[in-house]
């Protein structure tokens, strides 16, 4: 009787997929946000298990390593994560509490490794303001802030 | 320059809100979005009934009063994400699969709802259809809570 191959029983399983599956493909939160592309797979050599993957946020931002735990599934377009990474906060812009713009999001600080701590914006070519968690109202495809833009003069910068 | 008045009411002009200055400003949706900038002003009985906004590659939109969250000369805020923003965004499956742009939304009314929504797959590809119970979420993108059967 012939041998069975041992690929054979992997390349029938649909739940395999292979490397050429993921990468390149975009990262969505559990949001709706695109947050980037995967560029890397991380693999654990000994015990030869992917512990995460590392997304390409966009032109001049930090390449983001995401945990496998994150991963809620690898599609066949796009893998969806259940937590969303703070360069997502990068580039958005922030609106003022009467929706005038005062910058864009150049730094994010956290607490370990979830809640915002501060955001610094970027409001002109050379100024910088850092603005504590407490002032910001909402997060969504940008940002607002609680207060208004005479008030953010009032917030202690380091 | 001060300005010269013509009133019997305690007014001063100059400490009041000029719909002129609004002309040209931001509209910003609940979520941030930046819906277009005011190209009118619409006042019906003397009173504000709503603005219309110019759009990119789209008609001018009129969005009532009743939206208005926040009403400054130098930006309006919205107490929605107007349903008309969704045409354009990318649409995905529960499962990751990309399958399109959303060309067109249906709406019965001129409220801020729709009852289905069609998405373009690309080229020499049929038209999709989906109801608007089919998403999970909106935001950059549409998130269907149901797996397209490409078959």
């Amino acid at each position: 009787m012939k041998d069975k191959s041992p690929f054979e029983n992997v390349s029938n399983d649909k739940n395999i997929i292979t490397s050429d599956d993921i990468l390149g493909k975009d990262v969505i939160d559990f949001s709706g946000h695109t947050i980037g592309m995967i560029t890397q797979l991380h693999i654990d050599k000994n015990n030869k298990a992917i512990v995460g993957i590392s997304i390409d946020t966009g032109f001049m931002k930090p390449l983001v390593f995401v945990g496998i735990d994150l991963v809620k599934n690898f599609g066949v377009d796009a893998i969806y994560i259940s937590k969303t990474p703070s360069s997502r906060y990068l580039g958005l812009l922030v609106f003022d509490k009467n929706g005038i713009q005062v910058g864009k999001v150049i730094k994010v600080k956290l607490y370990g490794s979830s809640a915002i701590k501060s955001l610094t914006i970027s409001t002109g070519l050379v100024k910088k303001l850092k603005i504590p968690a407490r002032y910001l109202n909402k997060i969504a495809i940008n940002i607002f802030l609680k207060i208004s833009i005479d008030e953010l003069s009032e917030i202690e910068q380091d | 320059m001060t300005i010269d008045k013509i009133t019997t009411n305690d007014v001063n002009p100059e400490d009041e809100f000029s719909l002129k200055k609004l002309v040209g400003k931001k509209i910003i949706s609940k979520s941030g979005r930046i819906v277009g900038t005011v190209q009118d002003i619409i006042i019906k009985n003397y009173s504000i009934i709503g603005i219309i906004t110019t759009r990119s590659f789209a008609s001018p939109l009129f969005i009532d009063k009743i939206y208005f969250d926040s009403f400054k000369e130098d930006a309006i805020i919205l107490k929605i994400d107007p349903v008309t923003c969704i045409v354009g965004l990318n649409v995905f499956d529960k499962n990751g699969r990309k399958l399109g742009k959303v060309t067109n939304i249906i709406r019965e009314t001129n409220n801020n709802e729709f009852s289905e929504f069609f998405v373009n797959q690309g080229p020499l590809k049929k038209e999709l259809n989906f109801k608007h119970m089919d998403i999970e979420t909106i935001s950059q993108n549409v998130i269907l809570n149901i797996e397209f059967d490409s078959k």
